[in-house]
């Protein structure tokens, strides 16, 4: 290194303007690098960390009562949905607001049991429905005009997980976090509704344990820029169907502002099936 | 300059630190996807009469029909245009006594060319009209197909009058070639067949003097002779046999209280799996006689359990939690799923759910009065009794095949008199 310090010293004007714009250039490459604009070379990158996280959401689940639709109609009634219905909006429990003030201005008249129990009894419970604060814009390319009546929307917003019916529950089924933390993974938990009707299996391929994830590289609005495969499955075929899938679903949904950096350099996998 | 080396290093160290962030969403299982096939039928030539060219045009058709069951794998098609993802070309040859049935299998994808040679005697055009469909599905799918399997059921045809007679009946499972089996002239119920195909469980109500009771038979399926084996006082029925058919799980109810025991068909042994002061019914077992499904009584209405049959009440889990009557539980040929019937708006429909009581799902709706459920040999179809009511007086039961997805094929019996209680062959 002294040598080369001393070098450097001693050096005419020319050689320094060298190491200066090499400089530059690593400057400039790590910037680019940074925003994702650059790729490294497989060989490179084979031993770098990399951080896996699965998103997947659960839900709380209790079996209340024998399930109304059948397997047959909850399915047709998923794919009127996806063929543009737009995505069912969580159902949320509304609670009747309590105005604690009026309660504690109100003067209490004295009643007998009998006439307070009659009076819960005839008293309405008003519901508000309280509109869900929107999530980071996850639009839907696709066909616009949904095919889906309002009526067959509501059911599908009744839509049973098991039992046709969702509470509070006690157990809790799938083996997700139920807060999908961050924009990435709330974005990224919704394509497998997108991939989902283009992933098709010829028989033989069916039922053969196997599982191939897809690396997707995404355009802010949400074409494909680029499919590969990051985890293979040993079996060509089955690779290519996920490939396949994969391509087919394209154009995905517009990405929310601030993660399409990373959708672009291949944060997002899809697991075929897992 | 020292320093703007220093820092041009460092950052490239630390950027070949950053870690890779990656999330990983799993899409779930794949559907799957239909395949279009076309068996091409053989050229005949002189050497075969009318009647054989005709027996040949009917296994031909046979194939057909056979593949059109399993229409979520295969799209069977009429002619050789379009696009084809397997071809069977059939070539016919004379043998004595029968044809030689060549199938040229092509896979298209793949570009793969399978021949197989096949003996028919025309004698028994259909028992190996499903023999060649079941070796060509093996060739494509590599697992056995349901072709070859047959169906024991309960039929109330020889009735007379008021006189209601049960007997048990056998046929394909498509319906076809079906054969009496037993003569009793009483009421049989609850068949079940072994393993290997050779033996078959009922029982039959007897209406003595002082008392009705059900006892318990075994008929061989070659000899067609049968014999009893059991008649204690009460229920002795809803037998199933244990894998490696010398063993059976039966209710029984000598004991006052309906429970179900193993049975050693050779000694007749009897021991006790379950004992609870509810009543315990409707055994059936998975296919390595790990696990026992049945009916209990003990939550206050009859609900399904699950328990190891290798002891007395041993690991017992209640699988279901909801419906006002839950009857005949079935396991899954693999164990992982039990389709059982209740009642629901006034009648019976046939529900799915996993053997740990997850994933509860509906497969029949305004589709008749569903009952008895039974599993094909490879899980993919289920089989079940439906029940029309064509007037106030009348009504009409007939046996149907649905997917394990609730999608009805159509009914496999018809004007055979009502017909109950379907257990297909394993």
């Amino acid at each position: 290194m002294d040598t080369l310090l001393k070098g450097l010293q001693h050096r005419d004007k020319i050689s320094i303007l060298v190491i200066a714009s090499f400089a530059i250039h690593i400057l400039l490459f790590a910037v680019f690098y940074s925003m994702g604009q650059i790729k490294l070379p497989d060989f490179l990158m084979s031993n770098k960390e990399i951080n896996i996280r699965l998103a997947k959401a659960s839900v709380r689940v209790d079996v209340v009562k024998m399930p109304d639709l059948t397997i047959k109609e909850l399915k047709s009634l998923v794919q009127l949905e996806s063929r543009g219905g737009g995505r069912p909006e969580p159902i949320v429990k509304n609670v009747a607001p309590i105005n604690d003030e009026k309660a504690f201005l109100k003067k209490k008249k004295k009643t007998d049991f009998m006439s307070m129990l009659k009076t819960l009894s005839q008293r309405k419970v008003e519901t508000k429905v309280k509109k869900l604060k929107s999530r980071p814009a996850l639009k839907r390319k696709g066909p616009k005009g949904s095919k889906i009546s309002g009526v067959m929307r509501g059911q599908l917003k009744k839509l049973l997980i098991a039992g046709n019916q969702l509470g509070s529950g006690t157990a809790i089924v799938g083996t997700g976090n139920a807060e999908v933390g961050g924009i990435l993974d709330l974005y990224a938990s919704t394509l497998p509704e997108h991939v989902k009707p283009h992933w098709l299996l010829p028989s033989f391929l069916m039922n053969r344990d196997l599982t191939c994830r897809v690396k997707l590289y995404l355009s802010p609005d949400g074409e494909l820029i680029k499919a590969e495969i990051f985890e293979s499955s040993g079996n060509d075929d089955y690779d290519l169907k996920a490939l396949g899938a994969v391509k087919k679903s394209s154009p995905y949904p517009s990405l929310p502002d601030g993660i399409s950096h990373f959708a672009g350099k291949g944060s997002i996998v899809l697991g075929f099936p897992l | 300059m020292k320093r703007l080396l220093a820092f041009v290093l460092v950052l490239t160290f630390s950027l070949s630190l950053v870690a890779e962030d990656v999330v990983i969403v799993p899409v779930g299982d794949a559907e799957l996807q239909t395949s279009n096939i076309f068996v091409k039928a053989p050229k005949l030539n002189n050497s075969f009469g009318p009647a054989q060219k005709k027996q040949i045009r009917q296994i031909v058709k046979l194939i057909n029909n056979d593949f059109s069951f399993y229409k979520k794998i295969f799209k069977v098609m009429k002619d050789g245009n379009g696009k084809l993802d397997y071809l069977i070309d059939c070539v016919a040859k004379p043998i004595p006594g029968g044809v030689e049935f060549q199938t040229h299998y092509n896979d298209m994808a793949k570009n793969k060319k399978v021949i197989n040679k096949f003996n028919i005697t025309f004698a028994k055009t259909r028992e190996y009209g499903h023999r060649l469909s079941d070796a060509i599905y093996q060739l494509i799918m590599g697992k056995e197909s349901i072709f070859t399997s047959k169906m024991v059921f309960v039929s109330d045809r020889t009735s007379v009058g008021r006189k209601i007679r049960k007997e048990l009946y056998m046929m394909d499972f498509d319906g076809l070639g079906i054969v009496r089996l037993t003569h009793h002239n009483g009421t049989v119920i609850s068949p079940a067949i072994s393993s290997d195909g050779k033996k078959v469980l009922y029982s039959l109500i007897r209406e003595g003097v002082r008392r009705r009771n059900i006892n318990l038979y075994m008929m061989d399926l070659t000899t067609k002779k049968f014999h009893l084996l059991s008649s204690r006082k009460g229920i002795n029925s809803g037998a199933v046999f244990l894998p490696g058919d010398k063993e059976i799980f039966l209710t029984m109810s000598h004991s006052g209280n309906s429970e179900i025991y193993k049975m050693v068909l050779k000694t007749k042994k009897l021991t006790a799996v379950t004992k609870h002061y509810a009543i315990d019914v409707d055994p059936s077992i998975n296919n390595n006689g790990s696990l026992m499904t049945f009916l209990s009584g003990r939550a206050g209405k009859p609900m399904i359990y699950t328990l190891d049959p290798r002891g007395r009440e041993k690991s017992v889990k209640r699988v279901s939690y909801v419906g006002r009557f839950n009857a005949t539980p079935r396991f899954s040929p693999d164990g992982r799923e039990i389709v059982f019937s209740s009642w629901l708006d006034n009648r019976f429909d046939i529900f799915r759910i996993d053997s740990k009581g997850l994933n509860l799902s509906r497969l029949t709706k305004n589709f008749g009065s569903n009952e008895d459920p039974t599993y094909s040999k490879d899980g993919q179809f289920i089989a079940f009794s439906s029940k029309r009511v064509l007037s106030k007086y009348k009504a009409v039961q007939n046996i149907y095949i649905m997917d394990r997805d609730g999608d009805i094929l159509g009914n496999i019996t018809k004007k055979f008199g009502n017909c109950i209680t379907p257990r297909w062959s394993k």
